[in-house]
């Protein structure tokens, strides 16, 4: 398949990234690894006059950690880095487990974290882990720079909150919090290279066997990555006991939003957050 | 065997293509380039069922770039089909004329100076349709006042085959347990590795040449010299390195043909590589099957005989469809002595995407049915499944009247031990919640005798030089689609003339330059027949060479002799040897310096209607299921076999570990979801074929037979093994969880259900 025709940017600076999101704003697409977006522009469910490659810009590469400020992943940097990089692997479990379940090899050397997070799925496996370590995004257009929290970005399948100027310059992890536990979970038929058909992420802080932290992210089972709210609700301040952790999988069971298609049923999604939910709960429960 | 020198047979050699095809050295047809190539591209019809009004290509000949275009006015409508012995069933033409009648058929196609141009322009094909109403399930194509799918078939019902014996009905009064049942299968896509590609090349002389990506190069040369009208021998076919076929590349395919004239009208080659959209979108498939199986027992769990009814959803066309429709009966009557057997097989025409040939034809649904109720009726006459099968297991010498007699036969051999090998009797005894083992058995064709394709040449055949310096030249056109089978030829030669493996030279794959002719790869038929071709030509080289030894060493009348270790020598003096091209030499010498060569062919004769030869075997799927996702893993298979003497157990364990991945995904993920027609996941993103992690550990033992039709001993392990891993983790899952499936695949939503007591 041809690819239309477009003007290709390769910027060496920000300031010169900026300069041509000015200049192209909506007329413009930024690409990082281009994975997904040059496929989407082969079919023709994407076009733009301009295509703008970010791996050439130095300031929105890299990955860093530090104990103040944390994890910083630059805009460019590939999936591979950052589940290599040993502060993830250490400090992030929940992210590197995620990344290692992404997509294949060959895409995870090419792929962005920024880029999975701007194509907005619902599935995307960076998402809940990213949500529940409160990771956020750093965005900047010419008339300034704000911060966004991951779950404040999507918008709908597909759609950020980014404005047609603006551009991903990192995400930035702050550090765990002490004595923060993480689990991970994905659910696909395939064991690898597969879509999630449901996948989350819960981080707690257990004070004895009560809850004194906690956050539940679901993928896949609404129009966006979700914070499950209500089921967070159930757990914080109780007894993580199996009586609360089946009423925990309960609420989320109920609270998701998925739709039915070919994967799956949406009966079955829910089931599925269900029991999930419940074996992430478990899981949290017996590491302490 | 022979005793007494080092064989060749029952070497594990590794095959000498395995590096080039890993590491990307080896030529696939898509890795050619012809100088002045043009690039081809298909043009597929987006409704199910409509009349063609019209088709305007000016604006697609008008893109720069563009050298061709063509529909199906520009080109004869020849009707072809591998069916040549029965011309009505050849239904199809390589461009649609006035009606489509699936989401796919070819309308037109066109040629440019790259691939890029060639899609562009497809898009500028103006098509005025005419929608018509479709049917796309047996029941829909059945159902009164139906529209037809095609008007020679007002009922869309293509053919019905029959098989009949015993006196069913006083069987069935016999019995003291009946059941009923019936399953369904689905769709599955064969997802070669390599999507089908051919290149063709007119040359000055007005001839032919194409290379594609083929099990059958014979087949594609003969129908493509009727549908472009030259004589067969005008036509050549080349079958560069094929990755992978099971089934799907055995037909003509429009691709072919249009890449085939357009290269004639521009005078320049043309190449046509399908995608994987195009693949699995409108790309052969295995045959969705609904089958209506009853069988008897008496409370003993004897058998006394089984009915069995199957609606094959065809799609669009025939393709291998009748062929199939037969199988399923076959497979159905084997494995178990049943006194009476009556079946009834209903091809049906619909608007879905046409079904064909796929690994194990017509036996992976017969199977799943029969081995299914096999399971169930053990469970309900309390007897153990493995008892159930000893008591009715079929034997050497058994017969299928009218169908098949039945040589060698280790089947009972193959439950005992896959008994002992699985630790059947003590995981049956200490049951695991979740868990479970699963029994199914299998029996296979070694090739088939049957001749749709009205061939007037041998089945097989196999040309044999041998040379001064010790070497030997192996031509045929037996096809090696990446299952190995070259080797397996080269293995079976250099035995027969003492030689090594690294001696012989192999041509093959071409239609000009090998002997006439070869049908093929299918139906697990190349080891036993063009095996069998190979050693009839080796024999009579050796015959000529032997005459030789006989005269140099003036040897006594009663002397046999042998080849071996690069000699040739008396059998009981072994140190009077002679080097092999030593004699060649000598036999040149005596013929005034004529090459030596010699040709071997192999028909079936005189054996039934279905095959020389049958594998056995009987497989233990070990799964656990989790009861809270649904999810299954197979944590093992365990699988014993009959498959004759193994030439090659390293190309025998590849076509196991191969079976049980392809038919893992059979049973649990691939499917081919389908709405009004339409492929709705035509990628492998959501076509799931299992990957290596998905992958249970295997164990596998032969058991030992001698088939005295195969060469040394052989039988097939190419398609037998891909029928039992389905009904086996289908029983798996029904020990571990209660849940039936009786519908493929077994999706976890399915066991969620009934857990649920839905």
């Amino acid at each position: 398949m041809r690819l239309p025709p477009f003007d290709y940017h390769a910027p060496h600076t920000l300031e010169e990234l900026l300069t041509l999101l000015a200049q192209h704003g909506p007329a413009a697409r930024v690409m990082g690894g281009g994975t997904d977006l040059l496929r989407a522009l082969k079919t023709g469910k994407v076009c733009c006059e301009h295509l703008i490659g970010v791996k050439g810009v130095q300031e929105l590469g890299g990955v860093e950690f530090d104990e103040i400020q944390g994890l910083r992943v630059g805009a460019h940097a590939v999936l591979a880095d950052v589940e290599r990089h040993p502060a993830v692997r250490a400090r992030y479990p929940a992210l590197a487990a995620a990344l290692d379940t992404l997509a294949t090899v060959q895409v995870r050397h090419k792929a962005t974290v920024a880029g999975n997070l701007c194509n907005a799925s619902p599935c995307a496996d960076t998402a809940t882990p990213l949500m529940a370590h409160g990771a956020r995004l750093e965005l900047v257009r010419p008339s300034g720079q704000r911060e966004v929290r991951v779950e404040e970005f999507f918008r709908g399948p597909g759609r950020t909150l980014l404005e047609a100027d603006e551009v991903v310059t990192c995400i930035r992890v702050p550090p765990p919090r002490a004595r923060l536990r993480t689990h991970f979970s994905k659910f696909s038929p395939r064991s690898r290279v597969d879509i999630a058909m449901v996948n989350l992420t819960v981080a707690m802080v257990l004070d004895g066997d009560l809850v004194e932290h906690v956050e539940l992210f679901l993928g896949t089972v609404a129009p966006t990555p979700m914070r499950a709210l209500r089921t967070e609700a159930v757990l914080r301040g109780q007894r993580l006991d199996a009586e609360r952790i089946r009423a925990a999988a309960a609420a989320a069971q109920a609270e998701c939003r998925p739709i039915t298609d070919m994967r799956a049923t949406k009966e079955y999604k829910a089931r599925l957050v269900h029991a999930m939910t419940q074996r992430a709960l478990e899981s949290l429960a017996v590491v302490r | 065997m022979k005793p007494g020198r080092e064989t060749l047979i029952g070497q594990r050699i590794p095959r000498p293509d395995a590096r080039d095809k890993v590491t990307g050295a080896a030529l696939y047809t898509d890795d050619l380039h012809l100088p002045g190539m043009l690039h081809g591209a298909m043009l597929r019809s987006p409704l199910a069922h409509a009349r063609i009004r019209g088709i305007d290509v000016s604006r697609a000949l008008a893109l720069p770039g563009v050298k061709c275009v063509i529909t199906g006015q520009d080109v004869p409508a020849v009707r072809y089909g591998n069916w040549r012995l029965v011309p009505e069933l050849q239904d199809e033409t390589a461009l649609a004329r006035e009606t489509v009648r699936f989401i796919g058929d070819e309308v037109a196609a066109l040629a440019a100076v790259d691939r890029d141009t060639a899609l562009e322009a497809l898009d500028l094909i103006r098509v005025d349709y005419e929608e018509l109403p479709g049917v796309f399930s047996v029941d829909e194509a059945l159902a009164a006042g139906a529209p037809a799918v095609h008007a020679e078939h007002p009922d869309n019902i293509s053919l019905t085959r029959e098989i009949d014996y015993g006196d069913l009905e006083r069987a069935f009064a016999e019995a003291d347990y009946v059941r009923e049942d019936t399953f369904t299968t689905h769709a599955v896509s064969h997802a070669y590795l390599e999507p089908c590609s051919v290149l063709a090349r007119a040359e000055p002389d007005g001839r032919l040449t194409v290379w594609t990506s083929t099990q059958t190069p014979y087949y594609i040369q003969c129908l493509l010299a009727r549908t472009l009208g030259l004589r067969e021998n005008e036509v050549r076919v080349i079958k560069p390195c094929v990755g992978g076929g099971f089934g799907g590349k055995m037909e003509l395919r429009p691709w072919e043909f249009a890449a085939a004239w357009m290269a004639r009208a521009t005078r320049r080659p043309v190449k046509i590589t399908l995608d994987r959209q195009e693949e699995l979108a409108a790309g052969r498939r295995r045959h969705p099957v609904r089958i209506r199986t009853k069988i008897g027992f008496r409370r003993d769990g004897t058998l006394t005989g089984k009915s069995v009814t199957a609606h094959l959803d065809g799609g669009a066309y025939n393709g291998m469809g009748p062929t199939a429709t037969f199988l399923i009966g076959n497979f159905g009557a084997m494995l178990y002595r049943f006194p009476a057997y009556r079946y009834r097989g209903i091809y049906v025409y619909t608007n879905n995407t046409p079904a064909g040939a796929m690994r194990g034809f017509g036996a992976p649904q017969a199977l799943f049915a029969g081995e299914m109720q096999m399971n169930l009726a053990a469970r309900e006459l309390g007897i153990d499944p493995i008892e159930l099968r000893l008591k009715n297991a079929m034997r050497p010498g058994d017969e299928i009247p009218g169908v098949a007699t039945i040589s060698s036969c280790g089947f009972r051999e193959c439950l005992e031990e896959v008994r002992r090998l699985s630790d059947w009797d003590r995981r049956r005894a200490a049951p695991q919640p979740g868990q479970g083992l699963g029994l199914a058995c299998y029996s296979f064709i070694s090739g088939g005798v049957f001749n749709w394709f009205d061939t007037r040449y041998p089945f097989s055949s196999a040309e044999v030089k041998v040379f001064d310096d010790g070497t030997a030249q192996l031509t045929t056109l037996a096809a090696d689609i990446g299952q190995g089978s070259d080797l397996i030829l080269v293995q079976i030669l250099a035995e027969e003339l003492g030689l090594r493996v690294a001696d012989v030279r192999l041509l093959t794959g071409d239609t000009a330059a090998c002997p006439q002719s070869d049908l093929g790869t299918w139906g697990s038929r190349v080891t036993l027949m063009a095996g069998n071709a190979v050693r009839e030509a080796a024999r009579e080289i050796k015959h000529k060479l032997y005459e030789m030894v006989s005269l140099r060493l003036d040897l006594n009348v009663i002397h046999e002799l042998e080849c071996g270790d690069g000699h040739i020598y008396p059998k009981s003096r072994p140190s009077k040897r002679i080097p092999f091209g030593e004699v060649v030499a000598m036999a040149q010498r005596a013929n005034r310096g004529r090459p030596l060569k010699a040709t071997g062919y192999y028909t079936p004769r005189d054996c039934g209607l279905v095959s020389p030869a049958f594998s056995f075997g009987a497989q233990v799927a070990d799964v656990r299921v989790d009861l809270a996702t649904g999810h299954v893993r197979v944590q093992g298979m365990t699988t014993v076999h009959d498959c004759g003497t193994e030439i090659n157990p390293m190309a025998v364990e590849g076509q196991l570990e191969g079976s049980i991945q392809m038919s893992l995904g059979y049973a649990l993920s691939e499917e081919l979801i389908t709405e009004r027609g339409r492929t709705l996941n035509a990628s492998l993103l959501d076509y799931k074929v299992p990957v290596a992690e998905d992958m249970p550990p295997s164990r596998s033992r032969t058991v030992e037979t001698y088939e005295p039709a195969g060469p040394f001993g052989a039988k097939e392990a190419g398609e037998g093994l891909a029928c039992p891993t389905a009904p086996a983790i289908a029983h798996a899952v029904l020990e571990a969880t209660g849940y039936c499936c009786k519908d493929l695949p077994i999706r976890p939503e399915k066991i969620l259900e009934h857990l649920a007591g839905g």
